[in-house]
């Protein structure tokens, strides 16, 4: 029998796509699924929320992604006295040319982590979001552009939660998805404990993307085919998320929006032109966990999201 | 895709696993359903079901254990051993609703899959109709709506994808909501549903059923025994007023044999028909219905002598209106009745001769006084009056309890020494004086009297109002009427029961008018009783039309089918608008037909998507377990992907994807032959 029958299907990833992955796989081992959804969320043009465990390699992740990507990172450790200027930066006045000058912070890069985003007050923290949805920042009344892309990577220990700022609903949205990485499996974590430093592995990495062919695949996210039924698909998915009478409140139409995005943006990392609904089973959890919470505050969020999937024939 | 998923159900049922929801509800539903019948079930089943159901709800909410396997078949064998040692082979309402709960219960301890539940769900729905062949208050009607609601309940819970689980108060919403949504159709089918006169189908009669009423014969105790039932025997409804008291006499069964203690009615009442009946009406008859509740028995009461009845029912020779079938549920008829009468002025000699039998060497001392009063050359009606003047001049008491009387000869044993009794003893005896003295007499059993409810302005005939008399025959009058109980205690038939017995006599509680309040909220509830009985129980062809006519409407059963297919055909219209717009363009969709053609085909091997599965999700799920059709099922999944869900369908995909269909052959039990 013919083993490859849809000689049709064209690749339109960029092959190097996959090397992309395959390096970063060597950095965080066993954990595929997770980088490649990583890897999808910044193809989307979205933010990441990953929400995990200190140790299990969320920050070796990001600096993996900004290295191969070719992409300057700077980091941000969120702590209950950082000022909005700490992040933002500062005007200061030059006496020479008697005029303020402004100094940007560490937000201006490409990729920035926020690491422990909780940790900070409500009000650094909105400063930090706004900056995320206007791809630019206020100082002074000046206006600055941040780089482009700019993508903010926030982390968050779901334990501990004494002397930390949850964030809100309203600000959770603006993550297009959110991860965890969970420890690695036995085969994975035996590799890990006898190989290299990971960090001496990531020093020898060169980027394999140049900004612009960023920005090309991302253009291209957004040309990847989403059918009809697809579409009828998602809005059942939604409409169940709203009626099932299992969540607090339904998906909103943004988070309708992300879904698609975030579903096109992973059939263009499987190399495909149009999205299957598999693509948007795929990303599911990861776009909309955040976005729901179940009645019954005693079940995992993550099962009650993956019940709406069971319970929505795919047309 | 609705199509597509509708034709995989089968499959799908058969691979679905129950999830711990469905069985509680399960569980419950089979737990309300055996409510109903806990007194009718014998003790072994309830035991046994007991067993079953209680195995099942303790290891639901424990997570121990549920029954094993093995105890299947002894449970059954125990199952069916019990049903015939209690019932043999007899066919019955008792016999077939033990059978199905027993049914029922074992299919439970067995159910793992979604088929099995909805087994389970669809006798659920037929026996939420059971406890009706039994009884049709309106208790029950509340009853129905409860059982409707978990049955419901239990189909949503099992129809669920099984991740998804739904609270016990989500579950019964809906199921309440669906349930109230019916309410109005069901309404409309009720009224406008065309109504056949007469039942569809008979029920077999049940062995060994007992239900309170009068049962055809009499000895000393059988009839004071009813006097402490306060069961409604029947309600009457008097268009032209109430006649008076003494004037009810309800014409029960007609006893003519005699064996010393017990007096019979003869095998067949009727050996010359209709026709041999001869009743000349001597004043205006009277025109009444009567709501009759079940006993079990084929005969009708009417008050003597009824001159015409319902269609589907006779007047027997001794002037007994006879049902063609038994009396199963609440039926309504019209009567006419004739208050004073002659009936049967002629008669043969040696029918007369059967009328003046008496059994040999029984009640001696009876007999002989009956004899002195013949041989004395008495005329036959001062005969009659000196039996008469007997029990008012001798200390006779009218009571419920008597005492025992002697069993070879109860009648001189009341007549001579103990003086106390019910209309039976008096009846029994007066009848065999009269025979004694060569007058032709027979018993007559029926009800006499009844309350007057003043909120419906009905008739309530209760069981304890049940009575017996004697009727004389005298040449060239007929059979006339004797009631030697009116002689002991004339308020008996001027006042009724209640008023005729000494207080603490054990007359029922809320029967008694001492007990103001409670009498006052039985007539209350009696009167709620006798309209569900007229306006739901008694809605037949009759009561159809005439409330149809109300509305204008003649030709009501025109009318009535034109209006039930009008809904009909809407409710089908309305379904079609619901289902259609998903459907139009799919079903010939050659796409989704081909790959609905090879899930079907996985199905037979319990290989169908589970729902809400994705083709690739799917495909690679087959590729673990059955490494033969992998390649092939990923095949097919790309493809229907890419054709469904791409840009374009080229039509050589189209070809090639159902090319793929056709040549993937599931071969049987490869799984194992790893």
């Amino acid at each position: 029998m013919q083993t490859n029958p849809a000689p049709h299907i064209t690749s339109i990833g960029d092959r190097r796509l996959s090397t992309v992955i395959a390096q970063i796989n060597r950095i965080i081992l066993g954990k595929n699924r997770e980088v490649r959804l990583a890897l999808t969320c910044l193809l989307a043009g979205g933010h990441l929320l990953i929400e995990d465990l200190p140790g299990v390699g969320k920050t070796t992740l990001v600096q993996a992604l900004a290295t191969v990507l070719g992409l300057d990172f700077s980091r941000i450790q969120f702590t209950s006295d950082l000022l909005p200027a700490d992040i933002v930066g500062v005007s200061i006045y030059d006496r020479e040319r008697q005029t303020f000058t402004f100094h940007p912070g560490p937000l201006f890069a490409q990729m920035v982590l926020a690491d422990e985003i909780n940790r900070a007050t409500p009000r650094t923290q909105s400063a930090l979001l706004e900056a995320m949805e206007e791809g630019q920042t206020t100082v002074d009344g000046v206006s600055h552009r941040l780089p482009e892309p700019f993508f903010v990577v926030a982390t968050r220990n779901p334990l501990h939660q004494a002397g930390t700022w949850p964030l809100p609903e309203s600000q959770l949205d603006r993550f297009l998805m959110r991860l965890s990485l969970g420890y690695p499996d036995a085969a994975a974590e035996r590799e890990l404990l006898a190989g290299d430093d990971r960090r001496t592995l990531l020093a020898a990495y060169r980027p394999e993307l140049s900004p612009d062919d960023l920005r090309r695949l991302r253009r291209r996210v957004h040309e990847v085919h989403v059918g009809g039924p697809l579409l009828d698909y998602l809005q059942a998915l939604i409409r169940r998320t709203r009626t099932a009478g299992i969540f607090v409140t339904g998906l909103s139409p943004r988070a309708g929006i992300a879904l698609r995005r975030a579903a096109q943006a992973w059939a263009l990392l499987a190399g495909r032109d149009f999205v299957a609904p598999d693509d948007l089973q795929t990303v599911f959890t990861a776009v909309a966990g955040h976005r729901l919470r179940p009645l019954d505050e005693s079940r995992i969020p993550d099962a009650a999201v993956t019940e709406v999937l069971a319970a929505v024939p795919i047309p | 895709m609705l199509n597509q998923r509708n034709r995989k159900t089968s499959s799908r049922h058969a691979a679905v696993l129950l999830s711990p929801t469905a069985h509680g509800w399960l569980t419950a539903m089979a737990a309300v359903l055996v409510l109903p019948h806990l007194g009718r079930l014998p003790l072994w089943e309830i035991a046994l079901l007991a067993v079953i159901l209680g195995w099942k709800f303790i290891s639901l909410g424990t997570g121990r254990k549920p029954m094993p396997g093995r105890l299947r078949l002894p449970l059954a064998l125990a199952g069916t051993v019990g049903l015939w040692l209690t019932h043999g082979m007899v066919l019955g309402r008792n016999s077939g609703v033990a059978t199905i709960l027993l049914l029922a219960a074992l299919k439970l301890q067995e159910a793992h899959t979604r088929r099995d539940g909805l087994v389970l769900v669809n006798l659920g729905w037929f026996l939420i109709a059971t406890p009706f062949l039994f009884t049709q208050g309106i208790p029950w009607a509340f009853y129905l709506v409860t059982a409707a609601t978990t049955v419901t309940a239990a189909l949503i819970a099992v129809t669920l994808p099984p991740p998804i689980h739904l609270p016990t108060r989500t579950v019964l919403r809906q199921a309440g909501t669906s349930v109230v949504l019916g309410l109005p159709l069901m309404l409309v089918l009720f009224v406008l549903f065309p109504r056949i006169p007469g039942p569809l189908w008979r029920m077999p009669a049940d062995a060994g059923r007992s239900l309170t009423g009068l049962d055809g014969e009499m000895s000393p105790g059988s009839i004071s025994r009813l006097g402490r039932s306060a069961a409604t025997a029947f309600r009457a409804d008097f268009p032209e007023g109430i006649p008076p008291a003494p004037e009810l006499y309800w014409r029960g069964p007609v006893l003519e044999s005699f064996d010393g203690r017990t007096w019979k009615a003869v095998e067949n009442p009727a050996p010359g028909g209709p026709s041999a009946v001869d009743v000349e009406v001597l004043a205006k008859s009277i025109p009444y219905a009567v709501a009759l509740q079940p006993h079990g028995r084929l005969w009708l009461f009417a008050l003597d002598l009824p001159l015409t009845g319902p269609d589907d029912a006779r007047r027997s020779a001794t002037g007994q209106m006879l049902a063609r079938r038994p009396v199963e549920t609440v039926r309504r008829d019209r009567f006419t009745s004739a208050i004073r009468y002659r009936f049967t002025p002629e008669m043969p000699p040696d029918e007369n001769r059967r009328f003046t039998a008496l059994p040999a060497g029984r009640n001696p001392g009876a007999v002989k006084l009956g004899r002195r009063w013949l041989q004395s050359g008495l005329p036959p009606e001062e005969r009659i009056r000196r039996g008469l003047t007997y029990f008012s001049t001798n200390p006779f008491v009218y009571t419920l309890e008597p005492g025992l009387m002697n069993p070879t000869n109860p009648v001189d044993d009341f007549l001579f020494n103990i003086r106390r009794g019910f209309c039976e003893h008096y009846a029994g005896a007066f009848t065999l004086l009269m025979r004694a003295a060569g007058i032709p007499a027979r018993v007559v059993t029926g009800y006499q009297g009844g309350e007057r409810n003043p909120m419906g302005g009905h008739l309530i005939v209760r069981q304890l109002d049940a009575h017996a008399w004697t009727e004389v025959w005298l040449a060239g009058q007929g059979w006339r009427r004797i009631d030697p109980t009116a002689a002991v205690s004339p308020t008996r038939i001027a006042a009724g029961i209640a008023d005729a017995l000494p207080p603490d006599t054990g007359l029922p509680y809320f029967i008694d008018p001492a007990n103001r309040l409670a009498h006052r909220l039985t007539l209350v509830w009696d009167t709620v009783n006798s309209r569900w009985n007229h306006w739901v129980l008694g809605y037949g062809p009759e009561l159809q039309r005439e409330f149809l006519s109300r509305f204008g409407i003649r030709d009501w059963q025109t009318t009535a089918a034109a209006i039930t297919v009008g809904f009909l055909v809407a409710g089908l219209l309305v379904a079609m608008l619901l289902i259609l717009p998903g459907r139009v363009g799919r079903r010939h969709d050659p796409i989704i037909t081909a790959y609905a053609r090879f899930c079907r085909r996985l199905g037979r091997h319990g290989l169908a998507p589970h729902p809400g599965e994705p083709p690739l999700a799917h495909a690679h799920r087959i590729g673990t377990v059955r490494p033969d059709i992998s390649a092939a099922a990923m095949n097919i999944a790309v493809l229907y992907n890419r054709l469904r869900y791409g840009t374009n369908r080229p039509p050589e995909l189209v070809k090639r994807l159902h090319q793929l269909v056709r040549e993937t052959t599931v071969a049987r039990r490869q799984a194992r032959n790893r």
